[in-house]
């Protein structure tokens, strides 16, 4: 199959003898933006370097528009990679910046000129040619790296976790804004992130790791409605998952809810957990007593969050605001339970 | 701690109460007396000497002199940019790559600094053996060559410490930045890093400079009759020749260049705060695997090993050869005197019991007056603080020869004769150590958080107990770093003890001096075990310094 985006096949790479990636592979098509959401230490930034080259690969290939990337070195891949850090270079100001890329080219003045120009208005910074860095705030200083990441027409753009040191509103406004620029200029994009509500707004497609290797990818729409992993639930911030207990019956397994048992039709190979959505189950005048613990404005409901007979700890939506520490009766429907894979570390 | 966290800290101003500021009058008092009796005095009667038209028309007048200065500045000059271009190389590879072995290669290459001026030049001249480079262009004696590769094999040593240091603290994002850009390797260290390195590799350009420029006992031994510097001939005319008024005239220049050379690195280091001699390396580097690295360590490894590791060993080895064959015989005539009237008069033992002593009562004088010093340089009056900043780096930079020089012309002149004294010797020594002990004391004591001390204060914990338990470990320890390197520079100092040291009461330095300056296979392998036994003391007070310095100049 001809790919023109970026196709990276069963890629390891490890470090120090230490193995980062594992078995990786998965592809982004021309134009698409990829959000790679995971743990910190999951290998995330290192999957970057290897794309870039920073990193070298063991096995597995990296191709880019049908090109296998090994031979490549970093500076002639034509990726861009946002950071972190924003990594602009102290001694240059705003317009030495954006034109360093530009340079390694080889472009003429004049031109470097114009879209620099062209570049600060695509990012709202119109009049900041000759700003030093360290006078700009932490926003500023993000859309000039991602001007300057920009200014050499790079196919393929990687961003590191570019917002964590913003603001949420900041950090939503860029999102915005980044994903509307690139998309305006077609470039390919894998974003990472930790941050699911981040990966929903920037990304058109979810890559989920977990210690180097991929758990899961799709659309944000199928990841939701069908995790499959306990981790990947949890990486998205779907509640409330618990371990269960289980019991044997009449050949097939159930586990013990509150409410009844949940009868597990499936065959258990290794350690399973049980989701329970919050828009799952209702506040009753009878049912489960359980007393509030907690709560916390979420999108602009609360969700509360309560304890039951055998610590049995479960979040729930309320409509209305509810005293910590008052009891409440919960019911659901033990059909509602979705079995999930794994288990998540605590 | 970040930079700008720590710029806070310096601008942090505690508040003093009144015990304190009786300490600071003692600490002025006792500082104070001991420059002026020691450093300013002998110094202001050196300059007078020297201040007449007469004799500075006579002394500049003549081509020679001209001749002398020039060779001094464009030495120091190509030693310093030898000294520039390998130890970036080597910063490069101790703290920009990840290998085993790297802490071991870093300890090799801060050696070189504290070792002696005599054992150096010894190690070149028995290099110069070895290769018999002798009477080829490659000669490293009586040659330009010899001193320019000596002067960078010291120095490397405060570019890697200085340069490693601030690269240490450098995120490499803004380079794999450049790398995306499409700059290759070479291009991204000349318009990424290089500018990066601006600040370190200036203030650690301007120190080694300084140190080519007012180089001694390497110039001596390894320059012979024909290569001189101002402060050789400052040395040949005071004791030679006997012409003080000349040599003064000459120290004169010395003193001016060295001042103008101060300012410039104060100013450098007012403008950044690079820590020049302390610095040691917690590199943020990832590992990172790519195959041009494994070149880079070994020919890092190579060079390290090799230019610092192989006059060392060629040292050892020619302290032990003798015509027949490997022996410790010259350790023997050092250690138990030689009946042979010919080597009666090298006191071996006595030198070695000499520079011992001498060393000890320098570091304890030193590190004391390095304490109350450092207590001036950190106070919390800006201007106390400031004058007594850059009084201290007087001493610093003057050069071990005009300290004596100037002791020896001035100090006979005073109530008590302290010229004639033995405890003259090591009262220079420590003059000379003193700058060093009270700049790493200083450094500790700034880089003690005073959200700690806050921290304590919230706990509970009285003035006293925050004293005790705060500042007092962090300083005791920066106070022992510094008496190890004030006893390694007292033991190994030349250029003042070859002015104040009576012939009947020698040090060790001196004693290799006068060994190597007599023709004989035995004087030169007498001449030798004694710098091994010299690199040996300096290289065991340095590995103590090394232990503390990891924990007192952490943030600095």
């Amino acid at each position: 199959m001809i790919h023109n985006g970026l196709e990276i096949r069963n890629l390891s790479v490890s470090l120090g003898g230490v193995r980062i990636l594992d078995d990786i592979s998965f592809s982004v098509a021309p134009g698409e933006i990829v959000a790679l959401l995971g743990p910190s230490g999951c290998g995330k930034s290192t999957l970057l370097k290897a794309v870039t080259g920073l990193v070298s690969h063991q096995t597995g290939s990296i191709m880019f528009g049908s090109k296998d990337l090994a031979v490549v070195p970093v500076h002639k891949r034509q990726i861009g990679l946002m950071f972190q850090s924003h990594a602009l270079f102290p001694h240059r100001n705003v317009e030495e910046n954006l034109a360093f890329g530009l340079e390694m080219q080889g472009t003429t003045k004049t031109i470097i000129r114009c879209r620099i120009a062209e570049l600060l208005e695509l990012v709202g910074l119109c009049g900041f040619e000759k700003r030093k860095v360290e006078t700009l705030s932490g926003g500023e200083a993000q859309r000039v790296a991602l001007a300057r990441s920009l200014a050499p027409h790079p196919k393929l753009l990687l961003l590191d976790e570019p917002y964590n040191s913003l603001d949420r509103s900041m950090r939503r406004h860029l999102t915005d804004e980044v994903r509307r620029i690139l998309k305006s200029l077609k470039i390919s994009a894998v974003h990472v992130t930790h941050d699911s509500d981040e990966a929903s707004r920037m990304a058109d497609r979810m890559l989920l790791m977990e210690k180097g290797q991929i758990v899961k990818q799709g659309t944000f729409q199928e990841i939701i409605n069908n995790p499959k992993h306990a981790i990947v639930a949890d990486l998205i911030g779907l509640e409330t998952i618990w371990k269960p207990t289980l019991k044997m019956a009449e050949g097939s397994y159930s586990a013990t809810t509150p409410w009844g048992e949940r009868v597990i039709h499936e065959p258990i190979t290794s350690a399973i957990s049980l989701l329970l959505r919050p828009e799952k189950i209702r506040i009753t005048p009878v049912g489960f007593p359980v007393v509030i613990e907690n709560r916390a404005l979420q999108a602009g409901e609360w969700v509360l969050t309560c304890r039951g007979k055998d610590n049995f700890t479960i979040s729930v939506k309320a409509d209305d605001e509810y005293e910590i520490g008052s009891r409440i009766y919960l019911t659901a429907d033990p059909s509602d339970v979705e079995i999930l894979l794994g288990s998540i570390p605590y | 701690m970040s930079y700008a966290d720590r710029n806070w800290n310096k601008n942090h101003v505690e508040n003093k109460s009144s015990e304190s500021s009786i300490f600071t009058l003692v600490s002025i008092g006792v500082v104070g007396i001991f420059f002026s009796i020691f450093y300013f005095f002998p110094l202001g009667k050196l300059l007078r000497y020297g201040l007449s038209i007469s004799t500075l028309l006579d002394v500049y007048g003549s081509a020679g002199i001209w001749k002398i200065i020039w060779f001094t500045f464009w030495q120091a000059a190509l030693s310093t940019l030898l000294s520039l271009l390998l130890g970036t190389f080597i910063a490069n590879t101790v703290t920009r790559l990840r290998f085993r072995g790297r802490s071991f290669l870093r300890v090799l290459s801060t050696i070189p600094f504290v070792l002696p001026t005599v054992v150096v030049s010894s190690s070149f001249i028995s290099v110069n053996k070895m290769f018999r480079l002798d009477g080829t262009s490659f000669s490293l004696e009586a040659s330009a060559l010899g001193i320019i590769i000596a002067h960078a094999f010291f120095n490397t040593a405060i570019v890697v410490r200085t340069v490693g240091g601030w690269w240490s603290q450098l995120k490499d994002e803004p380079e794999h930045a450049a790398r995306t850009l499409g700059s290759g390797p070479i291009k991204t260290f000349m318009y990424v890093t290089l500018p990066r390195l601006k600040p370190a590799l200036l203030a650690s350009a301007s120190l080694t400079f300084l140190f080519s420029f007012t180089s001694f006992g390497v110039i001596l031994l390894l320059g012979g009759l024909r290569k001189s510097t101002i402060e050789t001939e400052i040395w040949r005319y005071a004791t030679q020749r006997t012409d003080i008024k000349t040599a003064a005239a000459l120290g004169i220049a010395q003193l001016l260049i060295v001042i103008s050379m101060l300012l410039v690195n104060g100013n450098l280091r007012a403008r950044h705060a690079t820590n020049e001699l302390g610095a040691i390396f917690r590199p943020h580097t990832e590992p990172l695997n790519a195959r041009s690295h494994m070149y880079r360590i070994a020919s890092g490894v190579f060079l390290i090993v090799s230019f610092f590791g192989l006059p060392l060993i060629l040292l050892f080895e020619r302290s032990i050869k003798t015509t027949a064959g490997y022996s410790l015989v010259y350790y023997k005539q050092i250690f138990t005197g030689n009946q042979s009237d010919r080597f009666k008069v090298f006191a071996t033992k006595e030198a070695i019991w000499n520079s011992i002593t001498w060393a000890l009562i320098a570091m304890f004088v030193a590190t004391v007056l390095g304490y109350f010093a450092a207590n001036l340089m950190t106070n919390s009056s800006k201007r106390l603080s400031k004058t007594s900043d850059t009084l201290l780096l007087l001493p610093l930079g003057t050069s071990g020869v005009l300290i004596g020089f100037g002791i020896l012309i001035a100090l006979n002149t005073t109530p008590v004769d302290f010229r004639s004294k033995w405890w003259i010797v090591p009262l220079a020594q420590a003059m000379i150590g003193v700058g060093f002990v009270a700049r790493i004391v200083a450094t500790a004591i700034r880089g003690i958080d005073p959200q700690l001390k806050e921290a304590a204060k919230i706990l509970g914990a009285s003035k006293n107990q925050v004293w005790r338990t705060i500042d007092l470990p962090i300083v005791s320890r920066s106070l022992l770093a510094g008496a190890a390197f004030s006893f390694a520079i007292a033991i190994g100092e030349f250029g003042a003890t070859a002015f104040l040291t009576r012939p009947q009461r020698p040090t060790i330095p001196t004693t290799i001096f006068n060994l190597l300056g007599r023709p004989g296979a035995e004087t030169f392998g007498m001449a030798m075990a004694l710098s091994v036994i010299l690199a040996v003391a300096t290289g065991l007070s340095i590995a103590i310094l090394d232990r503390t310095g990891s924990v007192i100049s952490r943030d600095t």
